[in-house]
């Protein structure tokens, strides 16, 4: 059997002297499935990617990405040299970059002419032909959120983490950019850990749903599962 | 302003064509010389410090982080006096340098200036850049971070592009603090303008001369406020408010990191401070002891009086901006702010012309030259902008609902500012009133103009010690100036910390 694509175990996180956030998460993700984790405010879903991301230091834990081991007592590897994407919530694009200079700002290293085919296939892909000149000021959260997303994708991760990615959109470009971005990671064959408190974003993008509650996966099942459960208790959550 | 910019209109003096020929060119070259040098240069240490302090936890991190802002005690004229007694051709470290390698060193010079000026000057940069290194970026340097940007990518691409405004903002106080400079540049015997209006006032007695000089001076401030303004069309600075985390630097890093900081900060304020202290204690102090006093009691004296005057004007300003909110009190209150962009002289030769003519045409029973009032007139001229920045600040973040209930209730917006405004802006008078206070004690070239006479502050008296060359002497009104500054500076710099998060 193929070894997963992620593996965390009894990962532990907490703020300086304050209240665990993470209590000991431990799962595992095969190649190309989109996880989506859902839970509360405070549940600690965002600290778990900030955590899988390195961007926060897990104080116990060890997380390995495709045999590669990215954390545990004695190892940390930096987040810029992890192989895994991040779109963050507001898409903290470059304000100051266009929307080609924010797709190619990872790819400082590569040769400018193959960065700039890559760009512009990044750009082809996400559907944002003809606007690589734009400034992330002139385009709608729709096209941010792609932007924000192929200025991951464009880097080929491992594994792209996702938190809240569709919050700031309307119920309309909601679904459509959740369409489009479940297409465009089954077209990278890309996996994804999405957080959301939205059981409509888990429901559309899930392969499978992790609910998080004070800091632990309370249960982990196939999408299809929770679906069926949601549809009798349309109320809950 | 009016009566500096209706100058050239007015028949010019015979000196003038001397001033226009002979001494405009090399003060205007060396003008620009100075201030292209010490703004690069205050932007590369106040930068590079900020950046350090914001992202990065090192050893004496904490402590650093608000002793850089310690420069501001030191007007720029007492650094460069200490300077020179210690590097210039007879200062204590050249005369120790030539008798060991026959070398003798000397930054009396317009380069020594440029590096002095950007130890001193450096925190008006510092201090933005590291407000928003702090707490604007976040979410961005994280980004480049997923995106496999190392720390000096993230500063360069990042960090600077995105607190560019801010920068921009810190550089322009620090050119117009360069061109407010009289006693720094007399000393070391560079050109600029402002030497210029002193040059023509004083050594030719031909005010239309220094007038004219100072609408050169006032285009230059222009030209900087155009650059300030032009820097922050279509740059979004990020304020997202979330504070940074800091990564932990170790090893070679991180010594580095705090041998940078500390060599800012020993040659920005601990070396000069340090050398003032031993002179103003080592020397024999009883003949002098009683005017340093006097101007101490002076220089208190104005600053509470600037301090409490402005403050009044800008509540003022600030009341009608809050309840008048029209176009017209915007360009009211932008017109009354404008003095702080003026350098001292200007205003000096504005407010005495003006005074001038008021004397003489109103037929008073005394002058207005020479006289506190004026001299208290010019400082609010000069400051009002800095008390009106807190205010107004602190203001908009008032909601406008309150007014609107406090309106509901029957309240006037009169009584609504008083009972409802005005104690919520207590924190904000206090940094105001502070802020000005600091400024008045540290100015020199307007009160060296504007004052009356046999009248002396610390500033006016350090700079008369230094003209004689007595600069061992002036150690001590120097040092005085620096602990009337010091406790404002770090209770602003505490306030400004907790803002930071």
């Amino acid at each position: 059997m193929s070894h997963p694509l992620l593996s965390v175990s009894d990962l532990h996180f907490a703020h300086t002297g304050g209240k665990a956030v993470l209590s000991g998460v431990s799962f595992t993700m095969p190649v190309n499935e989109v996880l989506v984790v859902v839970g509360t405010s405070g549940s600690g879903k965002t600290t778990l990617l900030r955590c899988i991301a390195g961007l926060d230091l897990a104080q116990r834990g060890r997380v390995v990405l495709d045999g590669a081991l990215l954390q545990d007592e004695a190892e940390f590897m930096a987040p810029e040299e992890r192989p895994v994407g991040m779109v963050f919530q507001g898409h903290a694009l470059f304000p100051h970059l266009t929307v080609k200079g924010n797709i190619g700002f990872g790819l400082y290293r590569v040769p400018k002419a193959e960065r700039v085919k890559r760009v512009a296939d990044e750009l082809a892909s996400v559907g944002l032909n003809g606007l690589g000149d734009r400034y992330p000021h002139q385009l709608s959260g729709g096209q941010q959120q792609r932007v924000a997303i192929a200025r991951s994708l464009v880097l080929r991760p491992r594994l792209l983490l996702m938190d809240e990615p569709f919050s700031d959109l309307d119920r309309r470009t909601r679904q459509q950019v959740r369409t489009e971005v479940l297409q465009i990671l089954r077209a990278h064959g890309t996996g994804a850990i999405v957080v959301t408190h939205d059981r409509e974003d888990a429901y559309h993008l899930a392969d499978r749903i992790a609910e998080l509650d004070q800091g632990r996966f309370v249960r982990i099942a196939p999408a299809e599962d929770l679906r069926k459960e949601w549809a009798q208790h349309p109320l809950q959550g | 302003m009016v009566v500096v910019v209706t100058a050239p209109f007015h028949a010019p003096a015979p000196e003038w064509s001397h001033v226009y020929r002979d001494v405009l060119p090399m003060h205007l070259l060396e003008t620009i010389l100075l201030l292209g040098g010490t703004v690069l240069l205050t932007v590369v240490i106040g930068v590079l410090s900020a950046w350090l302090v914001a992202a990065y936890s090192f050893p004496l991190r904490g402590a650093m982080r608000w002793m850089l802002v310690l420069p501001l005690a030191l007007p720029t004229y007492i650094s460069a006096y200490t300077y020179a007694s210690l590097f210039g051709a007879t200062g204590t470290i050249s005369l120790w340098v030539h008798d060991l390698s026959g070398f003798r060193p000397d930054i009396v010079g317009l380069p020594g200036l440029i590096v002095v000026m950007a130890l001193v000057l450096f925190p008006y940069v510092y201090l933005p850049a590291r407000a928003v290194f702090a707490s604007g970026l976040r979410e961005q340097l994280e980004a480049a971070r997923m995106l496999g940007a190392r720390g000096s990518r993230r500063f360069l691409r990042v960090a600077v592009p995105l607190a560019r405004p801010a920068i921009v903002g810190g550089a322009v106080l620090v050119a117009m603090e360069t061109l407010n400079d009289y006693g720094a540049v007399k000393y070391y015997g560079i050109r600029t303008l402002t030497t210029a209006v002193f040059r023509s006032w004083t050594g030719l007695s031909d005010l239309g001369s220094a007038l004219r000089v100072a609408i050169l001076l006032l285009l230059l401030v222009v030209l900087l406020l155009w650059w300030e303004r032009r820097s922050r069309i279509h740059r979004q600075q990020a304020t997202d408010a979330v504070p940074m985390v800091r990564q932990r630097l170790t090893g070679k890093r991180a010594a580095l990191a705090t041998i940078w900081c500390l060599l800012v900060l020993v040659s920005g304020f601990l070396l000069p401070a340090g050398k003032l202290l031993l002179d103003a204690f080592t020397i024999d102090r009883t003949d002098t002891w009683a005017i340093d006093l006097i101007a101490l009691r002076n220089t208190l004296g104005i600053a509470t009086g600037a301090a409490f005057l402005t403050l009044l004007i800008a509540l003022f300003l600030v009341f009608i901006l809050r309840h008048e909110r029209k176009s017209w009190t915007h360009g009211l209150v932008r017109a009354a702010t404008l003095g702080y962009a003026v350098p001292g002289a200007v205003i000096a030769v504005g407010v005495m012309t003006a005074a001038g003519t008021i004397d003489r045409q109103a037929g008073l029973s005394f002058t207005l030259i020479g006289t506190i009032g004026l001299l208290l007139y010019a400082f609010t001229v000069r400051f009002l902008a800095v008390a009106v920045q807190p205010l107004q600040g602190s203001l908009t973040r008032q909601h406008s609902n309150v007014d609107d209930a406090a309106r509901m209730l029957g309240a006037s917006p009169g009584r609504i500012f008083l009972r409802v405004n005005l104690p919520q802006l207590r924190p904000a008078i206090l940094a105001a009133a502070m802020l000005v206070a600091i400024d008045v004690v540290k100015e020199l070239p307007l009160t060296l103009i504007l004052r009356p006479f046999n009248f002396n502050t610390l500033s006016t008296r350090v700079f008369e010690m230094a003209r004689i060359e007595q600069l061992r002497e002036a150690a001590a009104p120097a040092l005085l100036i620096v602990l009337c500054v010091l406790p404002p500076l770090l209770f602003l710099d505490r306030q400004l910390a907790r803002s930071e998060g």
